[in-house]
């Protein structure tokens, strides 16, 4: 390593320094400057194809940009002017009861505070402008037409950004000049217009990374000309770093995570502001080349990787939320791709413990004991962050019936949360829909009336009478159901149309552009060689649960059937007995064969549903049984079930049971999950476990991650029993609802630096950020009769 | 039903002829605990013991009890007005045949936890449970007492020994027909309580001679055994009781052959406490806890004796 840089010890302590100033940055204005420029630019630019236009607005961002590097920071880049103070679920004023049905993309222009230098006046002038764009009109003209059933959330639409993971490879190994010379290549042979316009835009935003890195290069020698010693000789070694990286290949892990930072800078600007969820892929197998072949101890190349993690944390509560990395994993033919970096990746985290960026381990039968046993520390330190698990062998199956072809399996990564996509071969969409089974089942059970405001949101079925309407209940849910997926089809697809008014030329080039000269958000000509639009699927568990409590009801009380339908319109005011014998029916996750049976023909009809579903591209939807928190928005708007579960209480998590609903303890609860058909949930799908660590006693951190690989993953996710595509996604909060309390009660004893990290969903969290009701949900989903492992 | 000599012969499986019926008030998985491996535990029903610190009081009456789970209890819950202001009348409830208020009125605030079913309907949601024995697991009778109901007990662990699971019983030994599964048990987890019979018998209502008696049989039939010693402050730990235990062990180690035999030293937990409340039982138990010091010097006694040693 570079002896400018100094020892790993000194450089790990910079990173840490580098994070606390981080934290301390209350502003985030750099995304507003961006777009008052590109404002101001943009009429002057109206003469380009929208993707070269899209070029140069990227190029403006960078000319204007405010650059900096910090006193304790080794490499140049941020991506601090890509982000808002946004995020809600980290946001203190957050209230589950704001969702409104409706997403505008400059409500942003309301998360910056004006000031002496950005006014409102200015605030208000840029809004307006964009409120008058292409794209926000599309948007709303999508919202405006599906504005009576999103309003309560029978399913809801968005436009995707980030949400992609970008093939960085090629440029950190060869270098930005050799991608520009290949697309000089395709230009001089290209004779399509729209490939032509293309390339164009894609060679020019490869020529503003250069420009980024020039300008950075500038200010590292005039820092170095007023530094002294250490620091002097830090600054002249990223000067000379930029005029390598990444305009030529990078030669050591320096160099490489350099390269990095500036391209994912250039990306999420091309996308500011907040392209929440961009994901790097295998991080191990991207940077160990690199590592590799200086030959860096683990502890060397932590050290530098430590500054690479700090990165992805930006201002006072690390708003760029849901950006994942990997490690480990097998190849195609089994191998296990565990490596010396995966090592120093888990070091580096260990050590730094930060709210980003998200950490996901894929295991596989192969993977080696040191691997679970250098996680023992993740799981049972507490406050510690922990990784989200995959299954390799059930990814793979997965996405293979999905159409993925064999050599591009072990590319698979992590959009954000849990959605598995090629690395830099596919366009998701990830979570361009959402659809609220629970809400539909509750509109079909009132005659498409909202018992909760008495509005009318729409069935297509006819009134019966109650003990009919129960009796069909599920073919009126299921008619009911394909009604509403119409609709969401035609809004979702409205969405992802607007979206395409804004082309991201750069992101692009790392998504197959360069091969086929389209956008990657581009609804007519496919960019990426994958492409399709996710589908989040809420309440598979209170909806199976609900069925059964109506089939239990028919059996044994039937006169009881108008009755139930007066207690759901009137959320069991007055009908308590009713609604604790609704609770004492059987419940999904107990290992009982009816319900359960339920809950896999229900997961199993709505995910092929969905699957049904085509995008402007004629590619089909993706079934994500995952609910990032939205358990508690979308349940907010849900009136009283027939499972017993009151209105605007949570939904199900992801595919677990309600809270509280499955009391007998991890063993059943498993049997229950391996029976879903995880074979149709190509999109992912979100599961939970809150652990109580008391159930690991041997004797080292070391040890306890062989506890915990053979009590918890081995027998969900390479169970020798287990038939068909295996369960494939998993993360773990171990800890107790005590210990939380204690923590909130008390944070500076228990968490003396600010920091207490939680799971919330998909994305790791500092606990203490959080707005209170998700600190709450966090709590009672621990749901530590579902996970007790004595019996 | 409780027997309360040193032993007891009955049979709490009186068919008729009608299929063998099982009671089991609670089953779980448990892993690398009472046997080898993720285990599915089936809490048999009833107890002839009443020890004071026991973890599972709703096991212990073999009609197993109402358990009250929220502070009150709405009045609606019994029809027959056994309920005022939120509280359970529970000397009128314990006479109640029909228990309405687990059928017509069934609600989470009050309920029981056991179910009786045929070895059948056993098998049955045993044969689900089966992809959940990986690690050389299998399943484990304990209680309540397997002895209160041995002959479903015997069935049981015979079908499933004669298909190769394996098959793990915890048990007091008092029962003196215990030898009979002995056949069928891949392990043996005794109970073991105090060396002292009379003092064992003054605390938890039996004393130890049946027991020691088939333990000692176990151990010649070439059994593998786990005796279990929960060790309670104030009952059964201190240095008197270090040299008590060691003593009576060496005797019953004197059977068998090496490598059969274990001990596993249970320190006191006060995990049940919450259900003695829901049972509507006085937890008694009072500065029980042991100390790390008393628990290694059991464990060394143990080690230098040349026992193997399993502490949880």
């Amino acid at each position: 390593m570079d002896s400018r840089l100094g020892t790993a010890e000194r450089i790990s302590g910079m990173a840490k320094e580098l994070f606390i100033n981080e934290r301390a940055q209350t502003r985030l204005d750099g995304w507003f400057l961006v777009k008052e420029a590109q404002m101001f630019a943009e009429p002057l630019l109206s003469h380009l194809p929208s993707i070269e236009r899209a070029a140069a607005l990227d190029r403006i961002a960078v000319e204007i940009l405010p650059l900096s590097i910090p006193e304790s920071a080794v490499f140049a880049g941020t991506q601090r002017d890509a982000f808002a103070r946004s995020y809600a679920l980290i946001n203190p004023s957050f209230t589950v009861e704001s969702f409104n049905g409706y997403c505008d993309p400059t409500a942003v222009y309301g998360d910056i505070e004006p000031n002496s230098d950005i006014t409102q006046e200015r605030i208000d002038a840029v809004r307006a402008y964009y409120k008058d764009s292409e794209y926000v009109r599309a948007l709303s003209d999508v919202y405006e037409e599906c504005e009576a059933e999103t309003c309560e959330v029978a399913y809801f639409v968005e436009q995707v950004t980030g949400h992609v993971i970008p093939d960085v490879r090629p440029i950190l190994r060869e270098g930005a000049l050799s991608r520009i010379a290949l697309l000089d290549r395709n230009i001089a042979n290209e004779t399509d217009p729209l490939k032509l316009s293309g390339f164009r835009a894609m060679k020019s935003s490869l020529e503003t990374l250069l420009l980024l890195t020039e300008r950075y290069r500038t200010l590292a020698v005039n820092l170095a000309a007023q530094a002294t010693g250490e620091r002097k000789a830090q600054l002249e070694l990223i000067a000379q770093t930029l005029t390598r990286v990444p305009a030529y290949g990078a030669e050591t892990l320096y160099q490489a995570i350099q390269s990095f930072m500036l391209i994912w800078q250039l990306m999420t600007l091309e996308q500011a502001p907040n392209p929440f969820a961009f994901s790097v892929g295998n991080a191990d197998r991207i940077f160990e080349p690199y590592r590799a072949k200086e030959e860096l101890s683990c502890e060397e190349a932590a050290a530098l990787l430590k500054h690479l993690l700090v990165f992805f944390n930006v201002g006072d509560r690390s708003w760029a939320i849901s950006q994942n990395l990997i490690i480990s994993g097998r190849d195609a033919n089994g191998r296990d791709l565990t490596n010396e970096t995966s090592y120093a990746l888990l070091d580096a985290y260990y050590d730094m413990n930060l709210p980003q960026p998200i950490l996901s381990v894929k295991v596989s039968r192969n993977t080696p004991e040191s691997l679970h046993r250098a996680l023992g520390k993740f799981w049972f330190t507490p406050g510690m962050l922990t990784p989200s698990l995959f299954g390799d062998e059930a990814v793979f199956e997965t996405l293979q019936l999905a159409g993925v072809e064999d050599a591009d399996l072990p590319n698979y990564s992590i959009a954000g949360c849990q959605e598995p996509l090629i690395m830099g071969q596919d366009n998701g969409n990830t979570t361009n829909s959402w659809l609220n089974l629970a809400k539909i089942l509750e509109l079909t059970l009132n005659y498409g009336q909202s018992t909760l405001t008495g509005r009318t949101i729409g069935t297509c079925v006819e009134p019966a009478e109650p003990i009919e309407a129960l009796r069909n209940i599920r073919e009126r849910f299921y008619q009911n159901l394909n009604m509403f997926l119409k609709h969401m089809r035609i809004a979702a697809n409205g969405a992802t149309k607007a979206v395409s008014y804004l082309p991201v030329p750069f992101l692009s080039a790392m998504m197959g552009g360069i091969d086929t000269g389209y956008d990657m958000r581009d609804v007519e000509h496919q960019g990426t060689k994958y492409n399709g639009s996710g589908c989040l699927i809420h309440g598979i568990g209170v909806v199976a649960d609900s069925f059964a409590a109506i089939d239990e009801l028919l059996r044994k009380r039937p006169q009881n059937s108008a009755k139930l339908l007066d207690a759901l319109r009137n959320n069991f005011k007055g009908e308590e007995a009713l609604r604790q014998y609704l609770l004492t029916c059987p419940k999904y996750g107990n290992n009982l064969n009816g319900v359960d049976a339920e809950a896999v023909e229900l997961t199993s009809r709505v995910a092929d549903a969905v699957r049904e579903l085509r995008n402007d591209l004629g590619n089909p939807f993706r079934p994500d049984f995952s609910t990032p928190s939205t358990h508690l928005l979308y349940g907010y708007w849900v009136g009283a079930l027939p499972n017993g579960r009151p209105a605007r209480d949570m939904l199900s998590y992801g595919i677990d049971p309600l809270y509280g609903d499955a009391a007998n303890g991890l063993g059943f609860r498993t049997l229950s999950t391996m029976k879903l058909p995880f074979e149709k949930m190509c999109g992912g799908y979100a599961s939970h476990l809150g652990i109580d660590p008391k159930y690991f006693r041997a004797a080292s951190l070391e040890d306890k991650g062989i506890e915990f690989r053979d009590r918890v993953i081995n027998p969900l996710f390479f169970n020798p029993a287990g038939k068909g595509v295996q369960p494939f996604y998993l993360y773990v909060n171990v800890t107790t609802p005590e210990i939380l309390r204690k923590v909130l009660a008390n944070p500076q004893k228990y968490a003396p630096n600010g920091v207490y990290i939680m799971r919330i969903h998909g994305t790791f969290v500092n606990f203490l950020d959080l707005a209170p009701s998700i600190q709450q949900d966090i709590i009672r989903r621990l749901d530590p009769a579902s996970t007790a492992m004595e019996a | 039903m409780v027997a309360s000599g040193d032993a007891f012969d009955l049979a709490v499986n009186e068919t008729d002829g009608k299929p063998l019926q099982l009671t089991v008030f609670e089953s779980g998985f448990n892993f690398s605990q009472d046997g080898p491996g993720n285990r599915l535990v089936l809490h048999l029903q009833g107890c002839n013991m009443r020890c004071p610190w026991c973890a599972n009081p709703e096991g212990m009456p073999v009609r197993a009890p109402l358990m009250q789970l929220t502070h009150t209890v709405p009045d609606w819950v019994c029809p027959l007005g056994m309920i005022h202001n939120g509280t359970l009348d529970r000397s009128r409830c314990d006479a109640c045949e029909g228990r309405p208020c687990l059928t017509d009125n069934r609600s989470r605030h009050l309920v029981c936890r056991a179910k009786t079913q045929t070895l059948d309907a056993w098998m049955s949601e045993i044969e689900s449970a089966s992809p959940m024995f990986f690690g050389n697991g299998g399943i484990t009778l304990t209680g309540g007492e397997v002895g209160m109901q041995l002959d479903a007990a015997y069935e049981l662990l015979r079908m499933y020994s004669e298909r190769g699971i394996h098959t793990a019983v915890e048990t007091n030994l008092t029962h003196t027909g215990s030898a009979q599964i002995y056949p069928y048990l891949n392990l043996l987890i005794a109970d073991y309580k105090h060396y002292d019979d009379d003092k064992l018998r003054r605390i938890c209502g039996i004393g130890n001679t049946q027991t020691e008696h088939n333990l000692c049989v176990a151990l010649d039939a070439g059994l593998d055994v786990i005796v279990r010693i929960p060790m309670i402050g104030g009952f059964n730990v201190g240095e008197s009781e270090i040299k008590g235990f060691m003593q009576a062990l060496s005797r019953i180690a004197s059977h068998g052959h090496d490598g059969q035999l274990s001990i596993e030293l249970l320190t006191y937990h006060e995990f049940g406490r919450e259900k003695w409340a829901q049972c509507g039982l006085e937890y008694k138990m009072e500065n029980a806890y042991v100390h790390g010091d008393d628990l290694r010097a059991f464990s060394n006694a143990l080690m230098n004796a040349g026992f193997h040693c399993l502490s949880t």
